[in-house]
């Protein structure tokens, strides 16, 4: 009961206090793009999976580097190699077991396999622990996964509503989107503070 | 029609296309944690900017000579690889600049070795040759690094008054807010459409006299689109 | 027949901007005498600077985009008066100055002005004001205690009820004081009698959907209900939580925006039901007292969000029977901001 506790504890905090998107700015190659629905779907699912997945790993690794401090200046190289390695897994498990949604994804699979938001989840996570059980790490990566396809979804549904209205030449596309998300990170800071995320 | 302005105009974007034309941050919209986040002041912009040259074209020059020899997903795990082989050195220059800066800078700091700007570019270059891609490599990080830079001096002097931790103006209204993420996405927001404005009205101004000379019109009118 | 040329919409219908728009301002007049009797001058000194500061802003706007500059256009002032309305009487006036500007010029603005901002304007400016004045936006002066123009020594600072709640503690106000706002608070938003009444002439005119504050205020009774500290009563919980501070303001004036609302009514009850749940989740985690505010943002952002579930609902299973825009003010385009 207290694991699940601290799973759906540290699964919420990724999704709404510390959105990977509104509160720490971490993007993916695409982000403006325009996408349907369910090829976002489709990104946040590859997105969810390997960070989850990774998780695992990158929990062993911190806790040998907790154990050695000579291995610090290794870390970031550490949790790319254990992200890279989860990608190729992954690029081959989906190619053996489930081919159909392959071939749909697979020129975009490598962009969204190794980018800010896999490497960052994983550097996060092992930041802000420091007495963590496996649990808070796959709760708060799924969390921020699944954050981060919702934050896709609301700019995907926000920008039928900015294209029909009468925005200024000057903001229209890219700067509007910034000054939203601007608002939208304005709304999240209401709950954490005066404090920047580390 | 100010055609000699025109064409003066047009040859100044396309060899500056990555600095002020294409503009990485701007209007690309990549490389967006280091634009929001660490440019709270000018040492925050110093470190990632010296991590993003030692990191970034490098890895860059290397994916040209490699082309297009390796698969697609082996390309996207070994240039990250290299490049945060590369971050190595890199720290300890970053260390120079001031001794708590891994502190301040957090995760962004490991994050110059995948951001999405390496990831763009490195898919870019795979058919130039090595010297054309080094160029396009350093222009665009020049991109990068003039607005990130623009960000730090207006954030720092905003929040605190003061430029790389020297105090320069005293009693001047505070805003911390500038500091936070969501001051970023605001600051970034009015430069894009800033320079936009000013791309529009220099576009303005050459096709003022359009009425004199009408039979431009048509490929003026295209160019204006295009260009933007 | 009609020699003009218009857009598309030939909708002809007495409501429009400008009569919802002055139906809010005549609905916020009399919380201005409410808070001079309260407060004394100052207050009508805040009203005028931010609703100048709004106005002027708005016009500054329309004459940098090369638009016709809308002098019915009152929407611009109704932002100002909610923000004078929910500062504390004994704030600074660069204050509002603040919120007032950060209010026209980045949530309103760029996202196309009048009809067409995607969040509340006065929501926005109180945020940020909020987020940048912490320790301004939370003095409060004791009512019937009249304040000079120039704040001296002399003023003593005030905690809120609603703070008291935030700490787990329970405020001793009774019926009456709370019923007429005879606690220390922001300007114009304590004083509930009058504020169901102007929530009554809001219904009647049309400028208020009666669905939507009501479902709000379900979803932060039943939270209240819920969550209430040790030896309160369910009623006295969601009273206070209710009516000791500004959430019951905000939900007549800010939360029935009709731009920043959905379209659809089924999405609009779920739009209040989710900012109610949202808000006291704000109150109960987040540092600030002005909790309704930021929730509403949230809110907003969403709304695109919640109107394209409804139509994947509705519009999936038969596309004939899909409830569209069920007021007819909605459908006026051009429409109405607060």
């Amino acid at each position: 009961m207290i694991l699940l506790s601290e799973l759906f504890s540290a699964f919420l905090t990724a999704l709404f206090l510390e959105n990977l998107l509104f509160a720490r700015a971490f993007d993916i190659p695409g982000l403006y793009q325009k996408h349907a629905p369910s090829q976002i779907l489709k990104i946040g699912a590859i997105l969810t999976g390997i960070v989850t997945v990774s998780a695992v790993p990158a929990y062993f690794f911190n806790k040998l580097l907790k154990e050695h401090a000579s291995l610090s200046a290794f870390s970031t190289l550490g949790f790319l190699c254990i992200n890279c390695i989860v990608f190729l897994c992954f690029y081959y498990a989906l190619d053996h077991f489930f081919p159909a949604f392959f071939e749909s994804v697979k020129k975009s699979l490598p962009f969204y396999g190794v980018n800010c938001v896999t490497l960052g989840t994983l550097l996060v996570t092992a930041r802000m622990s420091v007495s963590a059980k496996l649990i808070t790490f796959l709760g708060y990566s799924f969390g921020s996964g699944v954050g981060f396809t919702l934050a896709l979804l609301i700019i995907w549904s926000i920008r039928q509503p900015l294209s029909m209205s009468r925005i200024p030449k000057v903001f229209r596309g890219l700067p509007i989107t910034f000054i939203y998300l601007g608002i939208v990170s304005l709304a999240l800071f209401g709950l954490l503070g005066n404090q920047l995320p580390a | 029609m100010k055609l000699a302005f025109a064409r003066k105009y047009r040859r100044f974007l396309r060899k500056t296309s990555g600095i002020f034309y294409q503009n990485p941050i701007l209007t690309l919209g990549l490389a967006l944690p280091f634009a929001v986040v660490p440019s709270y002041g000018l040492t925050g912009v110093a470190a990632v900017s010296l991590a993003m040259l030692v990191c970034f074209v490098p890895t860059v020059w290397i994916a040209s000579l490699l082309g297009c020899k390796l698969d697609r997903h082996w390309r996207a795990v070994l240039y990250p690889l290299i490049s945060c082989l590369l971050l190595i050195p890199a720290k300890s220059l970053v260390a120079m600049i001031s001794p708590s800066i891994f502190d301040t800078l957090g995760v962004y700091f490991s994050l110059v070795c995948v951001n999405s700007l390496l990831i763009y570019a490195v898919e870019k270059v795979q058919l130039q040759k090595p010297v054309k891609s080094l160029v396009f490599a350093l222009k665009h990080w020049l991109g990068a690094t003039l607005v990130v830079l623009l960000c730090g001096i207006i954030r720092e002097l905003l929040a605190n008054g003061s430029l790389w931790g020297v105090v320069l103006f005293k009693n001047t209204p505070k805003l911390p807010i500038v500091q936070m993420a969501l001051g970023g996405f605001f600051l970034l927001g009015f430069l894009a459409a800033f320079f936009r404005f000013i791309h529009r009205s220099i576009l303005a101004f050459t096709l003022k006299h359009e009425a004199a000379a009408e039979h431009q019109e048509p490929s003026s009118k295209k160019r204006g689109e295009t260009l933007r | 027949m009609n020699p003009s040329i218009h857009h598309a919409p030939y909708i002809r219908h007495p409501n429009s901007s400008r009569t919802i728009m002055s139906d809010t301002f005549i609905a916020l007049v009399p919380l201005y005498f409410m808070s001079y009797f309260y407060y004394g001058s100052r207050v009508i000194l805040v009203g005028a600077v931010s609703i100048l500061t709004c106005l002027l802003t708005d016009w500054l706007c329309s004459y940098l985009l090369y638009r016709r500059i809308n002098l019915r256009d009152i929407s611009a002032a109704v932002t100002g008066s909610i923000i004078s309305m929910l500062v504390p009487p004994s704030v600074e006036l660069y204050v509002v100055v603040g919120a007032s500007l950060f209010a026209i010029l980045v949530a309103k603005a760029p996202f196309g002005g009048t009809g067409h901002n995607i969040f509340n304007p006065a929501a926005a400016g109180l945020a940020f004001a909020t987020i940048c004045w912490n320790s301004q936006m939370f003095r409060y002066t004791a009512p019937l205690q009249h304040l000079p123009i120039n704040l001296n020594e002399t003023v003593t600072f005030l905690q809120r009820p609603t703070a008291t709640l935030k700490l787990g503690g329970v405020p001793s106000l009774n019926m009456t004081e709370l019923l007429l706002g005879k606690f220390p608070g922001p300007i114009g938003s304590t004083y509930t009698l009058i504020l169901f009444a102007c929530l009554i002439y809001l219904i009647t005119r049309r400028a208020v959907k009666w669905y939507l504050p009501a479902s709000y205020i379900a979803a932060v009774s039943v939270v209240s209900a819920l969550h209430r500290s040790f030896g309160v009563g369910p009623l006295e919980s969601i009273l206070n939580e209710l009516f000791s501070g500004s959430l019951f303001f905000i939900a007549v004036y800010i939360l029935n925006d009709p731009v920043t609302t959905p379209k659809y009514r089924v999405a609009r009850v779920v739009y209040g039901f989710c900012a109610g749940v949202l808000t006291m989740l704000y109150r109960y985690v987040s540092p600030f007292e002005l909790s309704a505010v930021f929730a509403i943002l949230s809110m907003n952002a969403l709304t695109p969000a919640i109107d394209c579930l409804c139509e994947w609902i509705f519009w999936r299973e038969n596309p004939s029977a899909a409830n569209p825009a069920t007021s007819d003010s909605d459908a006026v385009k051009g429409g109405q901001s607060q």
